[in-house]
């Protein structure tokens, strides 16, 4: 975590109690679920495969390195109840990211409906298959 | 077929009880997030089912586990090999669903949050599983469950009408699958699963599960699955497959196999 924090100026690390249902997935443990991290960051790209959808980007670290990150999101049939498609999010997109962390460091995360937030062109994208439609308004 | 009567009856039960039932839901659901675990809670009351009997629609929803009996030596050892990525607070990737191996029953429940439906037909019911897009064939014309079905992934089923019960008794299983997703517990082929399907209302559908397995466990696993009629969903395209699960690993769960030196 404190690697974390010194490598992304723009981060801002928000530990939060969830105190919500983790969807049982077998790669949720390498997450530590219970902080969040927020990030500023342009999208590199959406891969839309199984098992899990992937959201790359890159952020800026202190020293002015590119970081890349891997966002774990929900598998396709979910994202695409959810009304997401391939161009819901593009590469150059500008995106303020908010997940959770790799507990060891690395550049990864988790994110899920109701458990962690994306913001772009300050509309917010869900991922809520009970409500489809890709933003929140 | 029902009877206005009773249709009627069941309408009036219905009215009185949808806030009780309210009430216990929002109690549930709120001790279900105070503990940050557990099956999705039953969903809100609704009108009776035109016909209990019809079970033809897409569920989604989750099961928790009501008793998990006491391990023998023998499965004991093997969840303490299957666990160890756990107790190491690692991805856990030892489960054989994992690696895109079929995923058997009860664990194909809750194999994410993928719904299912249900296909009834007069000499068999088939149910169909969105994740690994798989299904299941349920035989209802009397037949038992033949000596030979052995070292089956999803195992043999065969189902009968206990009144507005819709038992399914399932034999055959290899030893190869996990009961639950990620969680570790053996099974051997001895694995006997009863499923008893009762449609709630219209639009709640709840499947009481026992497991036995005596080679294993000293009791029965109990399980409660409660599911929400999905009308407007209809089941999409999900596979396990190998090279994209392996790009998986290698993007997300590698980087994080070991913990990172400070």
């Amino acid at each position: 975590m404190r690697l974390q924090t010194a490598a992304c100026c723009t981060a801002v690390i928000i530990a939060v109690l969830t105190g919500s249902p983790v969807s049982a997935h077998h790669s949720s443990s390498a997450y530590d679920l219970s902080k969040s991290l927020t990030l500023e960051a342009t999208v590199a790209s959406v891969v839309f495969t199984n098992p899990h959808v992937m959201l790359h980007f890159d952020t800026k670290t202190d020293s002015g390195e590119i970081q890349h990150w891997a966002i774990e999101t929900n598998n396709p049939s979910v994202m695409r109840r959810a009304g997401w498609t391939k161009d819901t999010l593009k590469a150059g997109d500008h995106v303020t990211i908010t997940f959770h962390p790799a507990i060891n460091g690395a550049t990864t995360g988790y994110i899920r409906n109701n458990d962690g937030k994306i913001m772009l062109n300050g509309r917010q994208l869900k991922f809520d298959v009970n409500n489809p439609g890709a933003f929140e308004n | 077929m029902i009877g206005r009567p009773r249709a009627e009856s069941r309408l009036v039960a219905w009215f009185l009880t949808s806030v009780a039932v309210l009430m216990l839901t929002s109690l549930v659901a709120a001790q279900g997030a105070a503990r940050g675990r557990g099956a999705a809670p039953p969903g809100p009351a609704a009108p009776p089912a035109e016909n209990p009997r019809d079970l033809q629609e897409v569920w989604t929803g989750n099961f928790r586990v009501d008793s998990k009996p006491k391990m023998r030596p023998v499965a004991q050892k093997i969840f303490d090999e299957n666990t160890e990525e756990l107790r190491r607070k690692l991805p856990v990737t030892k489960d054989p669903a994992f690696w895109c191996t079929p995923v058997g029953v009860p664990h194909i429940y809750n194999n994410g949050i993928h719904p299912f439906e249900i296909l009834q037909t007069p000499a068999r019911t088939f149910i169909f599983y969105e994740a690994d897009r798989t299904w299941r064939t349920v035989w209802t014309d009397g037949r038992s469950i033949p000596d030979e079905a052995e070292d089956l992934w999803m195992g043999y089923s065969i189902g009968r009408w206990e009144g507005e019960e819709f038992v399914v008794e399932t034999a055959g299983f290899n030893d190869k699958t996990w009961l639950l997703l990620g969680e570790g517990s053996p099974h051997s082929t001895k694995l006997r699963v009863t499923e008893r399907f009762r449609r709630v209302d219209r639009d709640n559908l709840q499947i009481k599960f026992t497991l036995t397995d005596p080679d294993y466990y000293e009791g029965p696993w109990t399980l409660t699955g409660n599911f929400r009629r999905q009308p407007k969903w209809e089941l999409d395209e999900t596979f396990c497959v190998p090279d994209e699960q392996k790009a998986f690993d290698q993007t997300v769960l590698t980087p994080n196999a070991a913990p990172a030196k400070k």
